[in-house]
């Protein structure tokens, strides 16, 4: 079956939404997108540690948008296409990001994050210490060292999906529980 | 030389920097996009003052929130005040963090396990 994004993007934000967004990933848009959901955060009754995991993680999750996300394939629009949505059920928070990606490279995306997801606390503790201390970083600040910082706070694991778009690009949703 | 000293917004932290009394500080919240434009001209400051630095420097970190493009600026900044204190300088490195926020207790002990200078991890009281 072919992806549709609309489709995606109404299951992502069916249910328990607070705070969802698509498309332009603009310095502008990551700005506002982090003053609301830390106010829409802090009216859901959680605790004090868990806004602040949340906050953490969705700061990496959209500047992770902004830093690798591409235009929407087939679209006559230049600009960086993404989505995300934020969801609060029973004192948990899903933070749930796509974006599209060309297609060379779904694999090195998949091994980082089986990697990441094998690893316990101890592990991950310095897995991040080693890329901190070691890795040349690129200008976009990666090194994979946003997605360690999100398991490694959220204790959870990273979970991802790659939906075929067509034979050049694939559309990648990634999901994190806190 | 000149202080460096820089209000804090909702992305970058409160920066003062001042030579004549040896004192260090970033406060508040470091979350930009693009984090090296930011820290570049304070880690060019600290190599300044590294050529003639007080005898003792005293360095406070009091962050709320950093991401992870600012953990390595942050350790750039680290890195320079290990220079100082390797040529033989007294530098005293202060981590606060809110009480109960042991993630940011941990960073602190992170960067500590890196950088060859004891750190003072104090706890402050939430706001």
């Amino acid at each position: 079956m072919i992806f549709n994004f609309e489709e995606w993007f109404e299951k992502a934000t069916k249910n328990d939404t607070i705070l969802k967004y698509s498309g332009h990933i603009s310095s502008e848009v990551v700005n506002k997108t982090l003053d609301d959901v830390e106010l829409l955060l802090k009216e859901q009754g959680l605790s004090k540690k868990k806004i602040k995991r949340a906050y953490n993680a969705i700061v990496e999750g959209v500047q992770n948008l902004y830093h690798h996300s591409i235009k929407e394939p087939n679209s006559q629009d230049e600009e960086k296409f993404g989505a995300y949505c934020i969801r609060v059920h029973n004192d948990e928070i899903d933070i749930i990001t796509g974006n599209y990606i060309t297609f060379n490279v779904v694999q090195i995306i998949k091994d980082r994050i089986d990697q990441i997801n094998i690893l316990d606390k101890d592990d991950l503790k310095a897995l991040y210490k080693k890329i901190l201390s070691n890795q040349e970083f690129s200008d976009k600040g990666g090194g994979g060292l946003g997605m360690v910082d999100i398991a490694k706070r959220t204790g959870s694991k990273l979970q991802y999906t790659f939906f075929d778009f067509d034979e050049k690009y694939t559309f990648f949703e990634l999901k994190v529980n806190v | 030389m000149e202080a460096i000293s820089i209000k804090g917004t909702a992305k970058t932290p409160t920066v003062e920097f001042n030579a004549e009394n040896g004192k260090v500080e970033i406060k508040g919240r470091s979350i930009p996009e693009n984090s090296i434009e930011f820290y570049k001209p304070l880690v060019d400051w600290l190599d300044t003052y590294a050529t003639s630095p007080k005898e003792q420097t005293e360095v406070n970190i009091q962050l709320e929130y950093f991401n992870t493009s600012s953990s390595k600026c942050i350790l750039d900044v680290f890195k320079k005040l290990e220079n100082i204190h390797k040529e033989g300088h007294d530098v005293k490195i202060n981590w606060f963090f809110e009480e109960d926020d042991e993630d940011m207790l941990e960073a602190g002990e992170d960067y500590q396990s890196i950088i060859k200078i004891p750190f003072k991890m104090i706890e402050t009281d939430e706001e």
